[in-house]
């Protein structure tokens, strides 16, 4: 980890100096479609210190459309992963920290109670009005903090149990202020989350506000046909994509999505601030279009027919690797790989805080999990489920994390019928009824079923094996297929006795630990115990044992440090005790995914990270891309 | 006449009113409502959002309040105000969106229906009229082959015709350069170049049931003893097939002919959303997934308008093309 720190910093202080020298010798160059068009000089549009980026491979070309298709007429999500996500920072490319980004630089105090952020000066919105640190103060004042748009602040904005400040120190000056360290804000800036706060250009933004424009609010709204101002607002500002609007993306929408939109377009942003080290301001590609599809068959047609440029999103499933890998000449496109964050294609959690007392006994009982989890045939099921792609994986880091932990990763994992019946029996549950299966502690057959959600394809045909798995060890355990949004609320009134679910985390491991302890409403193994870690008066909530509490004041610990270290540290012991706690049973490590790239598109990174948090593939700079001859 | 109208245009508000109520709580029934189903779909892509987001959109869509209270907030707006609420997934009025995506809906459920009459008219009098001749073997081959296809699996066959051999690109009713263009003569064709699969998909199974219908309806008349009649007194035979048993056979087809218009918004989604076309049957289909509460509500509550219209106007017609229908 002191190492990654070290190169970190060795990085910014070499991107630093590259845009000081850069600033003074540099002249700018722009795309050839802005040649004509009634601009300003290419110099007054770009901040005095433009953030000069690397290409991933060469220098490119100018011009061209990038093609992909979207999901319904609404995808907010492929969006923000490919011309969206301008942070104040930025993850690297490999995710293991974060490089400035709308930020030319910051400082962090010792305590992490203080991020003071050094924007561009000159830097400029898409319309040619310029962004400055009003602008956050803005966001702050008319969005995160009021209380009819934002009823509760954005979490990563609250530490100690109160929002924190913002204030410009000067036009290019930002601090952000907390009553206690903040240890993950930096990081939480870099995923989807944090861009918000780059999002609102005042002098659009405040004729939407209630507060800012008392008068003209009246208007809009009859102009709109909503019925608050606080869908209004929603509509034309705070949703990044419905209304075109001025923006520091590479690309700004033309087109924005909507239930009716069909095809949603953006042109290349004239005032965008980075460029290539020869000085050529970026983005290179001048268009991106985005046609609609209701379908994902539709979506990945049009793939195989060579009209997709470059994509992962909804398309690159396991299922449809073989077909693309088919038609890879005539599409004229090739792969690159995404290696998932995820760290488990199934994960079954039994409910260790079920309502059920005697459930709750025999689920609790640890012996028992690991029987279970040493009468299934783990290789068995990926052989025939997952086509040979991935490895059994309890739920544990992957092992390219820093935070990859053998034992928590490979324990229980060995098919073993005997030392499965030895744990079961271990569990206290030697007597069997005439059927064979084992009594639980009210004399009654041990018997539960797991709620699967009816798209999880692969996961219901794995089930249907491992309830065989489970019955040759005595244990009758039934998948109970329902639809995804059932499957939700059972699990919200902690009402299902065991649940099937896919195992984030693999790589973001600190910001996202549900699977290392009950920490979120995706922590299927323990409902009732994360209630109590997120609002103890919740009528649900329930106190958790003692290593689950102990989980808990580590990683409170961990968001109050700033030192990258010391979280790693202190993940390193949360993860210590899960290998101890082995709360729910995970089957197979995820193979990596994968995406298309036509043959003629260029500068996409041959492998990198996919996540939610790590937005892929948005922190590939996409602007750095570019498009050259016929593929 | 104008009295049997407006007397049953009288009985249309107590039956809107009951189906609005059905409507509403049928919309409901499922677990969960639009914010569970919506943070369950964002979980299934790997995505998350955040507590206070979640908190946000509860307090704005109003959905912790009772069921009676959401219906009469959303029934007395309709009535009073015309105000059909708005949808929570796209933060837009529902009639703005319903309207957007109406008049291609109708062009080419139009278009569609023509083709339908077009071809299953001529053919079916022809097998009636030629009963067991080759043509009619061939005309009922291809009339079960139609009826026994799946329109949406007909689909995904053209598709990957198009697809394979063709190269073409498949879906929506534009080529992509002409999605957002304004409307021009070039736009029209260019909807006309790509309306042809769809219309074809979804009037082969229509034109293969008319086909059959036609053909057995117009086949119990030719036997009647009055078109036997008309030959004797020497009409010429394209006057006595067309100007009388034609014209009775035509009854089944009058009578539900009122099921075309909620046809028209909501016919053909499974098609709608395998060829990606910009009609109203995926957006009806996304809204009930989604539960978009008033965005579905909206459109069951226009479909059932258009029924009972529909069943007027067929009623009316039925009335007028054959005497023997009283209004009684």
């Amino acid at each position: 980890m002191k190492r990654v720190v070290l190169l970190l910093t060795i990085c910014m202080l070499l991107m630093i100096s590259v845009s000081l020298t850069g600033a003074q010798e540099m002249t700018y160059s722009q795309a050839p479609m802005l040649d004509g068009m009634d601009l300003p000089e290419l110099s007054e549009r770009l901040p005095a210190e433009p953030l000069v980026v690397e290409p991933a491979d060469r220098i490119g070309v100018y011009g061209g459309t990038w093609h992909m298709g979207l999901r319904g007429g609404n995808d907010g999500a492929l969006l923000v992963r490919t011309i969206g996500n301008e942070g104040l920072v930025r993850w690297n490319l490999d995710w293991t920290g974060v490089v400035p980004n709308v930020a030319a630089s910051y400082e962090v105090n010792e305590d992490g109670t203080e991020y003071t952020f050094n924007l561009r000066e000159g830097m400029k919105w898409s319309d040619g009005m310029p962004f400055t640190a009003n602008d956050i103060v803005f966001w702050y004042n008319a969005h995160a903090t009021n209380t009819e748009v934002s009823p509760a602040p954005p979490n990563w904005m609250v530490a100690g149990g109160e929002i924190g400040t913002v204030e410009a120190v000067d036009d290019y000056t930002v601090k952000f202020s907390f009553a206690a360290p903040n240890g993950l804000f930096l990081q939480r800036l870099a995923t989807p989350d944090g861009n918000i706060v780059n999002r609102m250009p005042q002098h659009y933004a405040e004729q939407f506000h209630a507060e800012y424009n008392p008068d003209g609010i009246e208007a809009h709204l009859e102009e709109s046909g909503l019925e608050t101002w606080v869908d209004l607002w929603t509509q034309k500002v705070s949703d990044e994509w419905y209304t075109p609007k001025p923006t520091i993306n590479a690309w700004v929408l033309e087109n924005g999505q909507g239930a009716s939109a069909t095809q949603v377009t953006a042109v290349r942003n004239p005032y965008y601030w980075k460029v290539d080290p020869e000085g050529n301001q970026y983005p290179y590609i001048d268009y991106v279009q985005l046609d609609a599809g209701n379908d994902t068959e539709t979506l990945v047609l049009r793939a195989l027919n060579g009209e997709i440029d470059m994509m992962d999103r909804h398309i690159a499933t396991l299922a449809n690797k073989a077909v693309f890998f088919d038609n890879m000449e005539a599409g004229g496109y090739h792969f690159y790989e995404t290696v998932p964050s995820s760290m488990n294609g199934m994960i079954i959690a039994l409910n260790l805080t079920h309502l059920d007392p005697v459930k709750r006994e025999i689920f609790q009982n640890k012996d028992f999990r690991i029987g279970l989890s040493h009468a299934i045939n783990r290789q068995e099921l990926i052989d025939l489920i997952w086509v040979g792609q991935g490895q059994p994986h309890q739920l544990a880091p992957r092992p390219t994390s820093p935070f990859y932990n053998e034992q928590l990763a490979t324990q229980y994992t060995e098919y073993n019928v005997d030392l499965a019946n030895e744990h079961l029996d271990a569990a206290g549950y030697t007597e069997r009824d005439a059927d064979g299966y084992r009594l639980g502690p009210d004399g009654n057959r041990i018997s539960f079923v797991v709620d699967i959600q009816t798209v999880g394809t692969d996961q219901i045909d794995a089930m249907e094996l491992i309830t065989g798995y489970w019955q040759a060890v005595g244990i009758d355990g039934q998948a109970n297929v329902i639809d995804r949004s059932i499957l939700y609320q059972r699990k919200e009134a902690n009402q299902a006795d065991a649940t099937v679910w896919g195992g984030d985390g693999g790589l973001d491991v600190i910001l996202e630990p549900r699977w290392y302890f009950p920490y979120s409403n995706e922590s299927n193994f323990a409902p009732a115990w994360q209630y109590w870690y997120n609002n103890s008066s919740d009528p649900r909530a329930e106190e958790p044992n003692a290593g689950a509490q102990r989980q808990m004041e580590l990683y409170n610990e961990l968001k109050a440090t700033a030192d990258p270290d010391g979280q790693a540290a202190l993940m390193n012991e949360i993860l210590a005790i899960s290998a101890e706690e082995f709360y729910a049973i995970g089957i197979t490590l995820p193979a990596p995914g994968y995406g298309i790239v036509r043959n003629n598109f260029f500068n996409v990174p041959e492998s990198m990270p996919g996540a939610w948090l790590y937005p892929n593939p948005s922190p590939s700079n996409p602007f750095q891309y570019f498009i050259e001859g016929e593929a | 006449m104008a009295q049997f109208i407006v007397r049953r245009l009288f009985l249309m508000i107590p039956t809107m009113f009951a189906v609005s109520i059905v409507a509403f709580i049928i919309i409901q029934l499922p677990p969960g409502d639009f914010l569970s189903s919506y943070i369950a779909n964002i979980a299934a892509s790997g995505e998350s959002v955040e507590q206070d987001v979640i908190e946000a959109l509860n307090q704005r869509f109003g959905l912790d309040q009772p069921m009676h209270v959401q219906y009469f907030k959303w029934i007395s707006n309709i009535v009073l105000r015309g105000d059909f609420g708005q949808s929570f997934e796209f933060n837009t009025p529902v009639d703005q969106l319903i309207w957007e995506r109406l008049n291609l809906t109708v062009v080419l459920s139009l278009a569609t229906l023509l083709f339908t009459w077009a071809i299953a008219f001529p053919i079916g009098i022809f097998s009636a009229v030629r009963q067991y001749s080759l043509g009619d073997y061939v005309a009922t081959f291809f009339g079960f082959l139609g009826l026994a296809i799946p329109d949406f699996l007909l689909a995904l066959v053209l598709m990957y015709i198009a697809f394979k051999f063709f190269n073409q690109s498949v879906g929506g009713l534009f080529s992509p350069e002409y999605v957002n263009a304004a409307w021009s003569v070039d736009k029209v064709i260019d909807l006309i170049s790509h309306l042809w699969i769809p219309m074809i998909i979804l009037g082969t199974s229509g034109a293969a049931s008319l086909i059959r219908v036609m053909r057995a309806n117009l086949l119990d008349e030719l036997r009647k003893p009055y078109v036997r009649t008309a030959r004797a007194k020497g009409l010429p035979e394209w006057k006595v097939i067309l100007k009388y048993p034609v014209r009775v056979a035509l009854n089944p087809f009058v009578s539900t002919a009122g099921w075309l218009l909620p046809g028209l918004v909501s016919g053909s989604i499974i098609v709608a959303v395998v060829l990606s076309l910009p009609t109203t049957g995926p957006l009806l289909l996304r809204s009930l997934t989604s539960q978009d509460m008033y965005l579905a509500g909206s459109f069951i509550l226009m479909l059932s308008v258009l029924t009972l219209f529909g069943t007027l106007i067929s009623d009316v017609i039925l009335a007028w093309l054959d005497p023997r229908i009283r209004y009684e």
